[in-house]
């Protein structure tokens, strides 16, 4: 079996390109017009969105050596496609330093108590170090997983005379993978706790939350499986991957999107039950700014339906979950609805006019980011094997066809 | 013409299984069971089988349930005027966890009282063809035949994967 490489037109590659520079155009323009707060709004809520989404993909291949799953072992590409745009979202977390006065009202107004937490040197230091390792783990469980792949087919093409020592690295490359995998959990974890007690909590300055954390965190996965999900429909039909990519694979992946709706949603609902019953003024600001008052309301109400209720009802549903176009739109809805459900954690908290701050600006800069990061997943899928074709569980995989269950 | 004998084909392997099964169906003849200890929802595609009645009453008695917990909790509230401070009389926050409870009690309780009427439990007479392990790690599809058929049957269910081909009478 000789493995494909994606095949993507040029002028995908050109509409990623003028997407993201359409975004940075309008970004650039937001931050020198007369309202820099709203752009700087909009790409701190894109910034959370796309790394939450990026590490939670990368987080499912960690997820599937850390439990030596064979079922989604065809996905594992298409899963580490999503890491090649960490380095940069990396990078673009820098560009938040020249916004930190817009985007962290405890600059212009410090609290008291909380300086030795929120300060602007130690509170970049420590995103930036824990954006730099989660970038490093991922990169480098990415890299041994292609670098395996890679000798494992220059093996193939030179013919089986030294298959003994194509098999040694490839078992080293596998080692160092199963051994990055259980790190990068514990890091994407700690990181991304980080980031939503950083730039999600901090922002209301006297709000706190100890589950926000976890439920930030859980919430990229969902992401993550959601992006998944709809790269691999939309790459499903291809020749590479075609053979590989069964039914079965999206029905489990449709299970495993509403296990994390579940998941999310009980999250939420275990923050909300508590703040609740606790009536703490200092707690339920934040809450009753989002689902109980004029102009986010609505808003809120959106966000539930499109991220728990539809997709909860939609995915209980075997035969739904095997029907393509179905499933293309319910993955847009829910990336849609988390990318809401961002935006509604951050904007009440800094925008204090009486509307919601969701227009043009927000639609380009997001659709920048988009361009970026369909860039970067376009570029690493077209230099790298579709499949992981020399990992031993896909290879189990394949040798044991999925359809030969015994119970 | 109803039959009163057959064979069962015994299978290791779900693909095994469903192979036999379609090419039983399009020889035309009559499967009168199939034997699986884990649902197969291409078992059902295959013999054109709509899904078990069981579900339907599943879901009437988690809806009935979660109705009914919720109706208590109302009932309690007004009745004996549960008001807690700085809460609504009829707090719904709290009550997503009573509905959630009764919701699962009654799926379980109609599923279970479902599944024992419809499975005609308990069975005092032996199921024919049935082996113990059909509720372990084995499959079987039970076929009436006559005489003259078995031998087909037998040739058929063997070259789709039957590790065993076994006589049975009811």
């Amino acid at each position: 079996m000789q493995p494909g490489r994606l095949s993507a037109s040029p002028r995908l590659t050109v509409i990623f390109i003028l997407l993201a520079l359409i975004g940075a155009a309008a970004f650039i323009s937001g931050i020198l017009g007369s309202d820099p707060l709203r752009a700087w709004q909009a790409y701190l809520v894109n910034f959370l969105f796309w790394t939450g989404l990026s590490s939670g993909a990368v987080l499912f291949a960690a997820v599937l050596n850390l439990t030596d799953a064979r079922w989604g072992r065809p996905l594992k590409r298409v899963a580490e496609a999503f890491g090649a745009y960490l380095p940069v979202g990396f990078l673009l977390f820098w560009v938040l330093y020249f916004g930190r006065v817009e985007i962290l009202p405890w600059i212009r107004e410090p609290v008291p108590g909380k300086e030795i937490w929120l300060n602007v040197p130690s509170l970049f230091a420590r995103n930036g170090v824990g954006l730099l390792v989660l970038s490093i783990l991922s990169l480098a469980m990415i890299y041994y997983s292609v670098k395996s792949d890679r000798e494992w087919i220059a093996g193939r093409e030179r013919g089986l005379a030294d298959e003994g020592a194509e098999n040694v690295s490839c078992k080293l490359c596998w080692k160092r993978q199963r051994t990055l995998s259980p790190i990068l959990v514990i890091v994407y974890s700690l990181v991304l706790t980080l980031l939503g007690f950083d730039f999600v909590m901090s922002l209301d300055r006297n709000w706190y939350s100890t589950l926000l954390g976890g439920y930030f965190f859980v919430g990229s996965f969902y992401i993550g499986v959601a992006a998944l999900y709809l790269l691999a429909l939309l790459l499903g039909g291809r020749s590479e991957l075609k053979n590989h990519l069964t039914p079965r694979h999206f029905h489990d992946l449709g299970k495993l999107v509403l296990a994390f709706c579940l998941f999310t949603g009980y999250l939420f609902y275990a923050q909300f039950l508590t703040i609740w019953y606790g009536n703490l003024p200092a707690e339920t600001r934040y809450v009753i700014l989002r689902v109980k008052l004029t102009p986010w309301e609505p808003l809120a109400w959106v966000v539930l339906f499109m991220i728990f209720l539809l997709p909860f009802f939609i995915l209980l549903s075997r035969r739904v979950k095997l029907k393509k176009p179905g499933m293309i739109l319910l993955s847009l809805m829910i990336i849609t609805g988390m990318w809401l459900e961002r935006f509604i954690l951050v904007a009440p908290s800094l925008w204090k006019r009486g509307n919601v701050s969701l227009g043009v600006l927000e639609v380009l800069v997001t659709a920048g980011y988009l361009g970026i990061v369909g860039l970067c997943v376009a570029a690493f899928l077209k230099r790298v094997p579709l499949l992981p074709v020399s990992d031993p569980l896909f290879r189990k995989s394949i040798e044991m066809k999925e359809e030969r269950l015994r119970p | 013409m109803p039959h009163d004998e057959g064979l069962v084909g015994i299978f290791s392997y779900v693909d095994d299984l469903l192979k036999a099964l379609e090419r039983l169906k399009q020889a035309g003849y009559r499967i009168e069971n199939v034997y699986t200890p884990l649902h197969l929802p291409e078992v059902e595609d295959i013999l054109g089988k709509k899904p078990s009645v069981v579900r339907l009453i599943t879901l009437l008695g988690g809806i009935c349930g979660g109705l009914s917990t919720v109706g208590l909790a109302v009932y309690a509230h007004l009745s004996f005027s549960l008001i807690t401070s700085g809460k609504p009389v009829l707090p719904w926050v709290p009550w997503v966890i009573v509905c959630f409870e009764g919701t699962i009690l009654g799926a379980v309780l109609s599923s279970m009282v479902a599944w024992v009427v419809k499975g005609g439990m308990p069975r005092l007479r032996s199921v024919p063809g049935y082996d113990p392990a059909f509720s372990q790690d084995r499959f079987g599809i039970l076929v009436a035949c006559t005489g003259s058929e078995q031998e087909q049957v037998r040739t058929l269910l063997t070259e789709a994967g039957a590790g065993e081909v076994r006589h049975a009478a009811w």
